[in-house]
């Protein structure tokens, strides 16, 4: 029978492919490129249901007031410019004049406002709300200038206003409710308007989004004609279709994958480091975790450098505090590191006071060194949890693993804070700013999920926010990494890099993450 | 045989209620909630007002009384997710299932049954174990494996086919396009059903032509071929109609490993995401409308043994 398919296959094709098969290969100039989503996207950047398979659409569609510069610090996008008062609390926006919507109507401060009422609605609860509960209001002063009015000083504002925070016209949503936002599907779901490089053309539900060029477009016209994202779950058939030259661009999650697509034709594969941090949370309400030589211990028990090579086929960086070397002048190399040393992590154990059992296991008045290590079941963390636990009974400490489906993490282990350790990451957005990971005010309710509690921690996540020249921030945060490598908020696991391929005819794309290049993509080009 | 129809109907119902009633009770008790609360970054204020917004506040049994009152007008709600209506999203993604479903179905049928007759009847000969053989294999490949390798073959080395979903993103609907894309998906999804045909219509059709009555016809002096055709196959056919009758509700549950695959927006990746996604209207959509598939198809195997064998009465 398989015969008789192919054969079936093989006549269709003969009878019609000559005749549809698109032509493949673009002509000068203009040109289309394709990348895949792994969901079905919604356009609106506030929906709740906004997530990773919107992000890349919404990038270019909308701009934000900000965004992350091609030579990595932000710069204005639809602000100009913009100040601080000396106290922190008001910044104002000066905003690019003459810009339109995709349906022609000018672009204004009262749009800017309509955005972040929405974000500040706590009704609504707006995707991506976290970044700014800070805003007591936004008022407009003229057409081109928006004021933020602070509740307490903020210095990473002005990266928050830049990722995700498109700003949405308010004359879409003129009849509309508050409470109808949401279902608000002409726009969500269908006719988003923006201000960005590309325009809405075609949206086909579970299937693609094409975008069209711009020629408006304030940052100067795009040079490819569309953009068409594809909707792909699967990996293995993106690495496909990518082969087969049906997406132009790709995103490597997996590394293990990019021996396909390494050394083909005409294909270039490059990767960059990224804001993002690994780590293993201890749970600093457990008296396991509180003494710091513990914790020490740890990140001598386990070996970085091979796990990154068994896992990430060395596309990752032993992370030395959770702010990373992206941010520049921020980051600090002058730090405490762990180096994989089992006699090391032997005796900071031995001072803390625990002696080895009989089984090898460490006991302390009585006590097994015994925990419950959880974690998601998604990316490679189910074997990372292994190797741990493995790296760990090296030196008499003993893991049970817990892992959970995503879903289930985030409620069972993650909100009521039920957990002993957990295996986790952050994607931070380009700013040291990491008060709402680690300060003791954000333990309970916030994203601080070791429950961390350090004065001095405290008070320089604090002072860093405070901070208003730049000099000041660098003092402060390289202080806080000094800090944080020392006494461990997080066992560092590492900063991952960013793979990415795409066809070496696509050019332009800046040296930076692809969610900002994104944002650039008016200057991409096909030759 | 309107009694016959009016007692299905009245069971259909009963099953309907106990299924979406077991189906909600499920989806509300699993571990999680729904995905837009449930991300790393939001806080807690957020999820509150989220669980106001999709109802979550209220208990169980006003959740589900709610539920019921409108699924009796047809009408399934809003996802918890993108915020579409159930009802629109499902009106969307069944015509693709049925069309890919359709497609393998109909490949299965025309070329399983045929394969098995000459299966059966030239048993041990060299076409017999050409048949065998390959639905061995088709039994055996794992359905995700065999996609990529169609793939790889078709899409990335020949580039001949396209690998993923149902047109060509800017181009105009034709319907050669559509069967150009509806190809590979086809037939991995016809790889699942076919040698299931295949070797049922052998079995039954070898254990036929042992039975008296084929016998019989042939000491009559009837030719082989209405012997077969007229009296072996007919009857040959009902265990046939009855995996039949097994197979069409899971073509229309979405053949989820497919789907995804080829990214064909049918109402298996839909239910995989909606469950993943713990959007309970959505799941609750999916499950009565693949229930109502399945009861109705299991009437049409029912009456078509009566067809089959005319012994067979209702009543």
């Amino acid at each position: 029978m398989r015969v008789r398919i192919l054969a079936l296959v093989v006549g269709v094709l003969l009878v019609t492919g000559s005749l549809i098969v698109p032509a493949r290969g673009a002509p000068a100039g203009g040109g289309s490129i394709a990348f895949p989503i792994v969901g079905d996207p919604t356009f609106n950047p506030w929906h709740p249901r906004h997530f990773v398979e919107s992000i890349f659409v919404t990038r270019v569609l909308f701009n934000g007031l900000t965004k992350w510069g091609k030579e990595s610090r932000w710069v204005g996008d639809l602000a100009e410019s913009w100040e601080v008062s000396a106290d922190g609390l008001t910044w104002t926006f000066k905003l690019r004049r003459g810009v339109k919507w995709h349906d022609g109507r000018d672009f204004t401060a009262d749009d800017v406002k309509f955005t972040y009422d929405i974000v500040l609605n706590p009704q609504l609860g707006a995707t991506g709300r976290a970044a700014f509960t800070n805003i007591r209001e936004v008022r407009v002063v003229d057409p081109a200038t928006v004021q933020f009015l602070l509740s307490a000083p903020q210095a990473s504002l002005v990266a928050a206003v830049g990722v995700n925070a498109g700003i949405i016209p308010r004359h879409a949503f003129a009849n509309v409710a508050p409470a109808n936002y949401w279902t608000h599907d002409a726009f969500n779901k269908r006719t988003p308007i923006g201000t960005g490089a590309y325009k809405i053309r075609e949206y086909v539900s579970g299937s693609y989004v094409t975008l069209e060029k711009n020629p408006a477009y304030f940052g100067g016209a795009p040079s490819i004609d569309t953009i068409t994202f594809k909707v792909l779950p699967d990996v293995n058939a993106q690495i496909a279709q990518f082969l087969a030259g049906d997406l132009t661009i790709i995103f490597i999650d997996n590394p293990a994958l990019v021996r396909a697509v390494r050394g083909r034709p005409n294909v270039e594969v490059n990767t960059l480091p990224q804001n993002n941090f690994y780590y293993m949370a201890p749970n600093f309400r457990n008296a396991l975790f509180q003494d710091r030589r513990v914790r020490q211990a740890i990140m001598h028990a386990w070996d970085r450098p091979a796990m990154i090579k068994g896992f990430l086929e060395g596309f990752a960086t032993p992370a030395s505090s959770p702010l990373t070397p992206v941010l520049r002048n921020f980051f600090n190399p002058n730090v405490k590191t762990y180096e994989f040393d089992r006699a090391k992590a032997r005796q900071l154990l031995a001072e803390a006071g625990w002696r080895p059992g009989p089984d090898g296991i460490l006991v302390k008045d009585g006590q097994r060194f015994r925990f419950a290590l959880s974690y998601p079941t998604v990316q490679y963390f189910e074997p990372l949890a292994a190797l741990v636990q493995q790296y760990l009974r090296a030196v008499g400490i003993e893991a049970t693993l817990d892992g959970a489906d995503f879903n289930t993490f985030i409620a069972q282990k993650l909100l009521p804070r039920r957990f002993d350790a957990l295996l986790g990451w952050w994607i931070m957005p380009e700013d040291p700013d990491f008060f709402n990971y680690a300060h003791s005010s954000a333990a309970e309710r916030g994203f601080n999920l070791p429950m961390y509690s350090n004065k001095d921690a405290d008070a320089l996540m604090e002072a860093g926010r405070k901070a208003t020249s730049l000099a000041e921030r660098e003092r402060i945060y390289k202080r806080l990494q000094e800090l944080m490598a020392e006494d461990l908020p997080y066992l560092q696991l590492w900063w991952p890099n960013e793979i990415r391929a795409w066809h070496t005819r696509l050019k332009g794309v800046p040296p930076i993450h692809l969610r900002a290049a994104f944002q650039w993509v008016n200057e991409w080009r096909l030759e | 045989m309107g009694r016959y129809l009016l007692e299905r109907a009245v069971q259909a119902c009963v099953v309907l209620l106990v299924v979406s009633t077991l189906t909600f009770l499920m989806v509300s008790l699993a571990p999680g909630g729904p995905e837009i609360m449930m991300t790393m970054e939001s806080t807690p204020e957020q999820r509150e007002a989220l669980t106001r917004q999709l109802g979550l506040d209220q208990p169980l049994v006003v959740r589900y009384v709610k539920w019921v009152a409108s699924a009796l007008r047809a009408d399934f709600g809003r996802s918890f997710g993108d915020r579409r209506k159930v009802n629109e999203v499902i009106r969307e993604r069944l015509p693709n299932t049925l069309l890919l479903g359709g497609a393998a179905l109909a490949v299965s049928i025309l070329v399983g049954i045929p394969a098995g007759i000459i299966s059966a009847v030239r048993r041990y000969s060299a076409s017999d174990h050409v048949v065998t053989f390959f639905s061995f294999i088709g039994v055996s490949i794992p359905a995700f494996w065999f996609a990529i390798l169609l793939i790889l073959v078709f899409t990335v080395h020949f580039k001949l086919l396209p690998a993923s979903g149902m047109a060509t993103p800017g181009v105009p609907f034709s319907l050669g396009n559509r069967l150009l894309h509806l190809i590979l998906p086809a037939t991995v999804l016809a790889t699942a059903t076919l040698p299931n045909l295949v070797r049922f219509m052998r079995s039954a059709l070898i254990e036929e032509i042992g039975q008296d009555y084929v016998r019989t016809a042939r000491a009559k002096g009837l030719p082989n071929r209405l012997v077969l055709s007229r009296h072996a196959i007919r009857n040959a056919l009902i265990p046939v109609v009855t995996v039949l009758g097994v197979l069409i509700p899971r073509l229309v549950g979405g053949a989820v490993i497919t789907e995804t695959i080829f990214g064909w927006p049918g109402m298996g990746q839909l239910a995989v995401a909606s469950t993943i996604g713990r959007d309970f209207p959505m799941v609750m959509g999916i499950t009565v409308v693949v229930a109502v598939v399945v009861i109705v198809s299991n009437l049409l195997v029912d009456l078509a043994y009566g067809w089959l064998d005319p012994r067979i009465t209702y009543g």
